[in-house]
Order: structure tokens, then C-alpha cells, then sequence
């Protein structure tokens, strides 16, 4: 079963001086219920567009998505930004709260589930401090608790751990790991990091640019949980090789025919 | 024996001298000590009221133009001290002073927040806003008094009109800076207008608003004294006038004096208010050491 069914979705911006910019062009993707999917792709393919049509935090020009919510009826998914985007004046409690508080969830059932939230991502320590207090790894774990609170069942992430140094950043994705293996989300991960999208992904999408449309979509079958020694077999650096050459196929056609045009 | 001087290469110094920090210099420990101001405050303070003093004595000064340090605290201890200067004058001056800040923090937030969040209400409405700003406020002060006559009401709209603008402006820039990834955030959780607003907008906009009460409330005080000056029956311009008209000048000094104290205590209330108000706010916080 599909939990996000993407049809010809196209996307056009409407630039400065009445210019339009076609974002996406018929996009078509089905996503199953439990998967983890990365977008990847040079920057200006239209990645996060996509994500945040998937969010609806935009609407496609063409083509439609749904989302199949289960039996969770109308609630919301989780959206994890580029940034942490947590809430300066709100403890780390409270920003973790903040979907719950929302939604209805009483008190007492609030702080049960904050607490069990900020456990998982690692940091039951920390509910009373303020964001200004944490490093910029442990606010995005928060933000990461925060998307996970209502129990969404997609998690959307928007290069989530881009900021981060690449120690930090191969930490999280082995958290992330954990987490999505723990309680088995419909993840969309938006990276331009090939070994990032290797080490998390079920299925890797790869976007072209002008216009962003899927240039190919790879299995990866890796066996799991997948360890940060494991990015040094064999298996792992030939699919990164591929991805890469992709990459820079895309690029390349899109230098020509810019030339060209 | 040859002498020879013997050259001793100097030791290196171990880690341990090398971490000890070295001792403060006189002009560190000057700049490091939180207290300063509490020392070099009343002594800036003694060093001007000696100055006065030598002056008025060696000039022979009118006492009608300058009365000496000690005539005025005379004064001024009789005049804070008298009942009928606290209910007429200061409790007059601060209810115009409230009344017209209450006003113009209806006004000034109510329209920030709407010119805030709707270009298209700022591009209508900020023509005449600016209007209202660019005439000499105090030139209205007539006028207002023509139509609201001596009472303090003339005064209330005259100080909320000089508090509104910097409400206005501080609260307006506040809403406009919510960055895009909070109003996404609150999107992507099916936030209502409502919540969004209340949520998100404004305790994010709060630092702003009190920025702008900062100046709001300086602005509404100079409003209501100077409309009492220009116009009034009670309060603390009023009784400026007053002694002026009687030749008091001890007590004009002790007059103005306590419009010093009345506006410091108004601002102290205000930023005491940040601390309670936005605890969080970096504005608030404790100066971390690079």
C-alpha cells in the first residue's frame, strides 16, 4: 500500500518581471507505507520543491498528491527543516510539546510523551534548557523529537543535518537510522549528499535539473542497520560511484545545454 | 681568573606559569569591576553640586536665577514630602501618562500587527500614518486643548499620540521578521489563523514591542508635560509653570527634579519588564565572555 502517491505533479514559479520557472516537470512517484525514500540531486533540481509539495506547504501547478493518512484520520506530518526552527522563548519540553499542544493532547499525557520523545532522540536530559543553550546538533535532534511527538505517520525531512560538521552529521544519520528502525516511519529525506542518501536510503530518487524531473530511482539493499564501517565496503563505495557519475551526468547535459541554448 | 659572565638562557616556562593568568592590570581591574558605576556615579554627582556651590558663592548669584545645591534639596524635600504635590501634581501626570500609553498600545500594536501582516493594509494606511507623524506633534497641542479642554483628557491623547509612532513602527517590523521557517513549522501543523498568531507571532514579536515601549513611554511622558505647560490645571508641567509665574526657582529645580524621578521610574518599570516578560531573549540574557 502506498502511503504518498505523487501523479504528474509540475510546478511552475512565477518569477520576477513576469518571467515563470518551471520547478518540476511530471513528476510521478509512489511511495510505500514503512519506506525510506531520499530525494537527491544537484542543487537547483528541485528537491525540496517537491518535499514541500508533499508537505503542502506548496501546491503543484499540475498533477495532485495524497497521502494516505491510515486510520490517523486528518493529522499532521512531521517537517523537519534546514534548520532546527525551534521556538527561542520555549523550553526544549515545550518545543517538543508544542504539536501536542495543538492537537488537544492533556497535560499529563503531554509530558509522558515528551519525555519519551526526547529519550529517543538522546537527550533526556535537557527539557528544561532553551535552545540558545544546545548545540546545533542537539537542536536539531530536538526539532527531530518535535516532528516525531503527534506520532505523524510521514516524516518529511528538508536536508535536515546539512549545517553539521561530518562527524556530527554521520552521528545523526546513524541516529536517524535507529529511530526510523525503532518505529518504522514513511521517511522522505531531501539531501545533495551521496553518501548521506547511500547509508539511510530504502530507494534513492535522483532528480535532473531544467526542469527537475526523476532521472533514474536506485534500490539500495544494503543490509541494516547499516554501521559507518560498512561506507567503506566495497558495496557501499561502488553504488556511491554510480550515484556520483549520475550526478554529474545531469550537471553535465544541463552545462551543454546551456551552452547550446 | 678570567671573568666571564656567565649567560644563563632564560628558562622556559612550565605549563602551570604558562596557564596561571597573569595579574590584572589597574586599568583591567577597573573595567572588570561590576560595581563602578556605584562609586564613580555619586562621586560625579558631589564633584558638579561643589561646583555649583563655588560658583553661585564666587559670582554672587541672583537666588532668583540660580539658588545654591542645599536650597534646592530643601526644596525638593519639602515638595516630595507634601501630600497635595502627590495628589495633584504626580498622580495627575501619571494617569495621563498610563491613559495615553494604554491608548497608544491599543492603537500602536493593534495596527503594527495588521500592517504586519498585510502589505496591502500598509500600502493604504502608512500614507497617513506618516502624516500624522511629520506634523509637529506639538503644534496639535493647541488645538487638542481647544477641543478636549484643561483636563487631563487633552493631555492623554497628546501623550498617545507621541507614544503611538515607535509602537507602530517596532511592532510592525517584528511581525515582518518571523522567519518563513516558522510560519512553514506552523503550516505543517495545521495551525489556525488564530494560533499562528498567538503561537508563533506574537511572542516572536514581543522583544520588538518592548523596544518600542522603551520609547513609548519617555514619548508619553514629555506628551503629558507638555501639554499641561501648554495648557493645563493640574499636574507636574502645570505646577512648573506655576513657580515659574511666582518666581520660586528652588522649587522649579525641585520640580523638575522630580519629573527626572517620575520619568527614570517609568523606564525602570519597562525594562524591568523584559526580564519578566521575554526571559528568554538574548537582550535579557547574561553577556557571555568571547
Amino acid at each position: 500500500m502506498s502511503a504518498i502517491k505523487v501523479e504528474g505533479v509540475s510546478k511552475v514559479f512565477a518569477g520576477a518581471g513576469g518571467q515563470s520557472m518551471l520547478a518540476l516537470s511530471d513528476v510521478s512517484l509512489d511511495i510505500a507505507d514503512g519506506e525510506f525514500v531520499v530525494l537527491l540531486g544537484p542543487s537547483g533540481c528541485g528537491k525540496t520543491t517537491l518535499l514541500r509539495i508533499i508537505g503542502q506547504l506548496e501546491s503543484p501547478t499540475v498533477g495532485r498528491v495524497s497521502l494516505d493518512h491510515g486510520n490517523n484520520g486528518d493529522r499532521p506530518l512531521g517537517f523537519v527543516f534546514q534548520e532546527a526552527t525551534l521556538m527561542p522563548w520555549r523550553s526544549t519540553a515545550a518545543n517538543v510539546a508544542l504539536p501536542l499542544e495543538m492537537a488537544g493532547v492533556p497535560r499529563r499525557e503531554r509530558t509522558e510523551r515528551v519525555r519519551e520523545m526526547l529519550e529517543l532522540v538522546g537527550l533526556p536530559e535537557t527539557e528544561g534548557k532553551y535552545p540558545h543553550q544546545l548545540s546545533g546538533g542537539m537542536r536539531q535532534r530536538v526539532s527531530i523529537a518535535r516532528a516525531l511527538a503527534h506520532d505523524p505517520q510521514v516524516l518529511l525531512m528538508d536536508e535536515p543535518f546539512g549545517a553539521l560538521d561530518a562527524q556530527t552529521r554521520d552521528m545523526m544519520n546513524a541516529e536517524l537510522q535507529r529511530i526510523w528502525l525503532e518505529n518504522r516511519k514513511t521517511v522522505v529525506f531531501v539531501t545533495h549528499s551521496v553518501s548521506e542518501a547511500v547509508f539511510l536510503a530504502d530507494r534513492i530518487v535522483m532528480l535532473g535539473t531544467k526542469p527537475g524531473h526523476i532521472h533514474s530511482i536506485t534500490e539500495v539493499t544494503l543490509p541494516r542497520p547499516r554501521t559507518v564501517d560498512m561506507t567503506e565496503s566495497a558495496e557501499f563505495r561502488h553504488l556511491a560511484a554510480e550515484l556520483r557519475r549520475q550526478i554529474g551526468a545531469v550537471q553535465d547535459t544541463d552545462n551543454r545545454s546551456a551552452v547550446s541554448a | 681568573m678570567t671573568a666571564t659572565k656567565e649567560r644563563r638562557p632564560a628558562s622556559t616556562p612550565s605549563t602551570d606559569e604558562l596557564l596561571r593568568p597573569p595579574p590584572p592590570t589597574w586599568s583591567q581591574r577597573l573595567r572588570n569591576n561590576r560595581w563602578l558605576s556605584f562609586y564613580t556615579s555619586p562621586l560625579l554627582i558631589a564633584l558638579f553640586l561643589v561646583a555649583w556651590k563655588i560658583y553661585v558663592e564666587v559670582t554672587d548669584l541672583s537666588r532668583f536665577v540660580l539658588p545654591p545645591p542645599e536650597a534646592v534639596f530643601k526644596a525638593f524635600a519639602a515638595q516630595i514630602t507634601d501630600p497635595f504635590v502627590w495628589q495633584t501634581h504626580i498622580w495627575t501626570t501619571f494617569y495621563e501618562v498610563m491613559m495615553g500609553l494604554a491608548l497608544a498600545i491599543v492603537l500602536g500594536v493593534g495596527l503594527g500587527l495588521m500592517i504586519g501582516k498585510s502589505p496591502l493594509f500598509d500600502r493604504i494606511v502608512r500614507p497617513f500614518i506618516v502624516g500624522t507623524q511629520v506634523v509637529p506633534k506639538v503644534a496639535l497641542v493647541p488645538l487638542f486643548i481647544l477641543w478636549l479642554g484643561f483636563g487631563p483628557s487633552s493631555k492623554v491623547v497628546i501623550a498617545a499620540l507621541l507614544a503611538f509612532f515607535p509602537l507602530l513602527i517596532n511592532t510592525s517590523f517584528g511581525v515582518r521578521s518571523v522567519p518563513g521557517s516558522m510560519h512553514d513549522l506552523m503550516t505543517t501543523l495545521k495551525a489556525s489563523r488564530w494560533e499562528r498568531f498567538w503561537r508563533a507571532d506574537l511572542p516572536y514579536t514581543m522583544p520588538f514591542i518592548l523596544a518600542g515601549m522603551e520609547l513609548a513611554v519617555v514619548q508619553a511622558t514629555i506628551g503629558a508635560i507638555v501639554g499641561e505647560y501648554l495648557g493645563g490645571d493640574q499636574g507636574l508641567g502645570r505646577y512648573a509653570v506655576n513657580l515659574q509665574n511666582n518666581l520660586q526657582v528652588d522649587k522649579l529645580f525641585g520640580a523638575i527634579l522630580i519629573m527626572a524621578l517620575f520619568g527614570f521610574t517609568l523606564y525602570s518599570i519597562v525594562t524591568g519588564a523584559r526580564r519578566l516578560l521575554i526571559p528568554w531573549h538574548e537582550s535579557v540574557q547574561p553577556r557571555r565572555r568571547p
